[in-house]
């Protein structure tokens, strides 16, 4: 039986007396050892970005939506129910691309949180009273009551401030010496821009006068160099808006930093959990991925990005991420070389292919390949034979992979 | 005899004077409580005598009180030692008045003078009443210091002259003895005990009755709640249910000391097993413990609260029985009361309604119980909050499906979702639970991807990546579990590798499996 007594014993003479208070806190993280040792798992995100299902969901979804049952399908609540369409997620992948990169948490996801609320009919209060306190000077301050403006413009600011809320307290809890100046730009920036969205489509008895009119379900890039023109080709359609914020906030330009494989990397990992959301990465939030091009393979016949991984005891190890080419040599036998995604670019993996090298498709994405692994992955046994596992986007990426090693090999 | 005089003419006064200078008293008997609370030193169950309710006003603030510095100890020893009335009734009330005075008290003093025997042998002087008074009055003084002194008293032989006393025709007299014996059974279960077996409680019961003033009655509502109260062992079932009836009694009376200690001592009885809780319902007191939860006098609401909040620990039925009585309308005010151990209380017998069944669960949606549930999750402190959890995770493991829907619909799940970073961690161990109690809910319907997105939306995912870096082997477990049940990428972890002889064959990890809108 899940029943508690009393915790404390109450009588006529303690009843009044001040209870010590107990602070929230933050839990305290195991030492390095301990994690050393620790399999850290990275949960999958299914919300991918751009996508129509956002809307799906909002039909089929009987169970555990969110709506209140008693708004209206118009009213900006029920486009919270269920689950936000567009990647609305606030993440910070950059916690298991662990190759040594600044503070772990510099990184951010390319499509970020679409600050959905989720308390039914009460949310849009507390969300508007945070707009009320966190508007800045420069930008016309929000008023309190949700009902004297747009619903569009109060989902949107709701959803800016939630996401500011969230991005600052998490990355304040994690670095408290981090410079917060970067978000606040790219605070007022969304927020001229949500401004600017909302005007243009009230009516004109509004204070400023419209400039063109952006469509519904904006969704803003924080931290580029890209103005409001980037924005706005997005299809119509209820999808919640969602903000990203600079990446590393304790450096002074956000991107194009040094920060190795954090904000890079993210490119990667996300897209490859993001099939279809690549024809919208164009005008999403994701950082610049130029970098990640610059080293490139020339006479590549086929190249794939891929996550590399290799066997060590009993579980696979990562070895990072990267583009995997397949060259033809001077001597007509094929190369592999895997390159990671970073601005080094160092190769994970180069090796010829044998006509005999063992070659599989495994599970949904990967192909898995046993050799002689160069550079080596354990320098007391370096020429081992070593099961390696090539992760790629999508099963079909896998099948052409493995069709396309089993062909040239040898 | 002078001595006979000088009782009569109190008496007398006693009679024209007692309901005129209600208010001076009340005045008096809170300064004594006052005093009370500025005593640290003293032990918490017992109150010495400052001034007596049902005594005279003059006595009771003669001047002399203040100049207690004049009486010296060996001159209280000759005259109480002597074989002169008057002597000793001079010498007792100076060793009264030294024992009443507010700062520091001689007790061990007039203790290791010798004088308790003489005291207690005051007591069954039934032709002095003065002498009876004076010394019934110093014992309980006495008593009323830590459990050496009370112990010195009851060693010599006081008890049974004090319940003799409860008999006596002098009202002062006998509450005097009332409250000396309240001292008494404070000190511990170990002389409740004694005092029950003298018989204390017919004696003092028979004290009730339709004329007995109310400052009489409050001094005996306060000796019956420390009769009632310590556990280990808890009182004698019989003697509890002695004392039910008549504590039923004064819980319907309107004066709100009596109703406060009435409401302590219920809430002491009901604080035990079952079979407890069950001779206390039985009284059918339910009810009246409802209606005095939702008053607005703190000291009448706590304990009031606290007898509730130990029923509802009971049985299911227990717990219908304060369903019955209206409880649940009462609750949500209470959880949104200004003082925190009021809300904590609050949320704490919601968390033990919610782990009835689901009827109880139904009961408790109905009643509107979740959105004031959902406030102190976001903003109640941290010891609420922590009730909360509770709730929530009881409600989940018990609710049906449509009810733990309801409960995520309610804003729960984000909230308990925000809790994950805390310090506690049992309470992310709690949630933990509860987020894994409403994916068996989730599967029942199909909708785990749902679930799963739903959790990823309101910042989940990373929270729950982040707890398996807490220093909590047993946190990073549960966190890890979770991810791989539910939120698995198909990780590398989880592909099984069987070796054969032309070389490695892999299993696939599992698919997930999609959902289609």
């Amino acid at each position: 039986m899940a029943k508690r007594i009393a915790d404390k014993e109450l009588t006529d003479r303690n009843w009044d007396q001040e209870e010590e208070g107990e602070e929230a806190g933050t839990f305290s993280v195991a030492s390095e050892d301990v994690l050393k040792n620790r399999a850290i798992k990275k949960a999958k995100r299914r919300n991918t970005g751009g996508e129509s299902e956002g809307g799906g969901a909002f039909k089929g979804f009987k169970g555990f939506s969110m709506a209140a049952p008693s708004t209206t399908p118009s009213s900006s609540l029920t486009a919270f129910s269920g689950f936000g369409g567009t990647g609305s997620f606030k993440g910070f992948g950059g916690l298991s691309n662990g190759t040594g990169s600044t503070p772990s948490f510099s990184g951010f996801p390319s499509a970020a949180k679409a600050g959905v609320a989720f308390n039914g009919p009460s949310s849009a209060q507390p969300g508007a009273d945070i707009a009320a306190q966190q508007t800045n000077g420069s930008a016309p301050g929000p008023s309190p009551a949700p009902c004297s403006r747009s619903r569009e413009y109060s989902r949107q600011l709701t959803a800016l401030n939630q996401s500011v809320r969230d991005w600052i307290s998490k990355h304040v809890n994690d670095n408290p010496l981090c410079d917060l100046n970067p978000i606040f730009r790219d605070y007022e920036r969304h927020l001229a821009s949500i401004e600017r969205h909302k005007t243009s489509t009230e009516d004109p008895g509004q204070k400023r006068s419209g400039s063109a009119p952006l469509p519904a379900g904006v969704s803003f890039n924080f931290g580029q160099k890209v103005d409001a023109p980037a924005l706005g080709s997005l299809t119509s359609k209820p999808s919640v808006p969602s903000f990203s914020f600079s990446s590393s906030s304790n450096q002074s330009s956000p991107f194009g930093s040094a920060g190795p494989s954090a904000a890079l990397s993210f490119g990667g990992t996300k897209t490859s959990d993001a099939p279809a959301a690549d024809d919208k990465d164009e005008e999403s939030e994701e950082p610049p991925k130029p970098e990640v091009k610059e080293v490139k393979e020339d006479d590549a016949f086929y190249s794939k990005k891929c996550k590399l991984f290799y066997k060590k005891e009993s579980e696979f190890k990562e070895k990072g991420v990267g583009t995997l080419h397949l060259k033809r040599t001077a001597e007509g036998k094929t190369q592999m070389i895997v390159r990671a995604d970073t601005n080094l670019g160092n190769i994970l993996l180069n090796i010829l292919v044998p006509s005999t090298l063992p070659c599989s498709r495994v599970g949904k994405n990967n192909v898995m390949v046993v050799c002689v692994p160069n550079p080596p992955v354990d320098d007391k046994n370096p020429s081992v034979a070593v099961p390696l596992l090539i992760r790629v986007k999508t099963a079909e990426d896998a099948d052409e992979l493995h069709k396309t090693l089993e062909e040239k090999k040898g | 005899m002078s001595t006979r005089d000088v009782v009569k003419k109190r008496v007398s006064r006693f009679k024209n004077k007692g309901k005129d200078l209600a208010k001076l008293r009340e005045k008096r008997v809170s300064e004594c409580v006052e005093l009370r609370k500025a005593q640290k030193n003293e032990s918490f169950l017992k109150r010495r005598n400052i001034i007596l309710s049902s005594l005279p006003d003059e006595e009771a603030f003669s001047p002399e009180q203040n100049d207690t510095l004049s009486f010296r100890i060996e001159d209280i020893i000759r005259d109480v030692n002597s074989n002169d009335r008057e002597a000793q009734t001079r010498g007792c009330q100076a060793a009264r008045k030294l024992l009443s005075k507010g700062n520091d008290p001689p007790l061990k003093e007039i203790v290791d003078a010798g004088l308790l025997s003489q005291f207690v042998s005051f007591l069954s002087m039934d032709d002095e009443p003065t002498l009876q008074f004076e010394a019934a009055w110093a014992l309980t003084n006495i008593a009323s210091g830590n459990s050496w002194h009370t112990h010195q008293v009851v060693q010599h032989g006081a008890v049974p002259a004090l319940i003799n006393l409860l008999a006596s025709p002098m009202l002062h007299i006998s509450e005097q003895a009332v409250w000396a014996l309240g001292n008494i059974a404070g000190d511990g279960p170990g002389y409740r005990d004694i005092l029950i077996e003298c018989k204390v409680i017919p004696a003092l019961l028979a004290c009730i009755s339709p004329d007995t003033p109310v400052g009489y009655l409050r001094n005996l509502t306060w000796t019956l709640s420390n009769l009632c109260r310590n556990k280990m062992p808890c009182p004698p079932l019989s003697a509890v249910q002695q004392m039910l009836p008549s504590l039923i009694q004064l819980l319907h009376l309107s004066d709100k000391n009596i109703l406060s200690d009435a409401c302590w001592a219920i809430s002491y009885l009901s604080d035990g097993s079952n079979d407890r809780i069950d001779v206390v319902v039985k009284t059918g007191i339910v009810p009246r413990l409802v209606e005095l939860m939702n008053r607005k006098e703190l000291f009448i609401l706590t304990p009031a609260l606290r007898a509730i909040g130990n029923i509802v620990s009971g049985s299911d039925l227990h717990t219908q029985m304060t369903i019955d009585a209206g409880v649940l309308n009462v609750l949500p005010k209470l959880l949104r009361h200004p003082k925190p151990t009021v809300q904590k209380e609050a949320a704490w017998a919601l968390s033990n309604i919610a782990a009835g069944p689901c009827k109880q669960i139904q009961q408790l949606i109905t009643c509107g119980l979740l959105p004031p549930l959902v406030e102190v999750l976001r903003n109640g402190d941290f010891k609420t909050q922590k009730e909360a959890v509770w709730a929530v995770t009881n409600f989940t493991s018990g609710g049906t499906v449509e009810q733990v829907v309801s409960l995520v619909q309610s804003g729960a799940l984000e909230a308990i979702i925000n809790l994950l970073q805390v310090k506690d961690a049992k309470v992310i161990l709690i949630i933990l639970e509860a987020i894994n109690n409403m994916f068996i809910a989730a599967e029942k319907l199909g909708e785990t991807e749902k679930l799963s997105l739903l959790i990823e939306e309101l910042g989940g995912l990373e929270r729950i990546e982040m707890l398996q870096n807490h220093e909590n082997g047993i946190v990073y477990q549960a966190a890890h579990d979770l991810i791989e049940k539910y939120f698995n990428d198909g990780d590398v972890e989880e592909v099984q590798v069987d070796s054969t002889q032309t070389g490695f064959e892999f299993k696939a990890p599992d698919v997930q499996k999609k959902f289609e809108f």
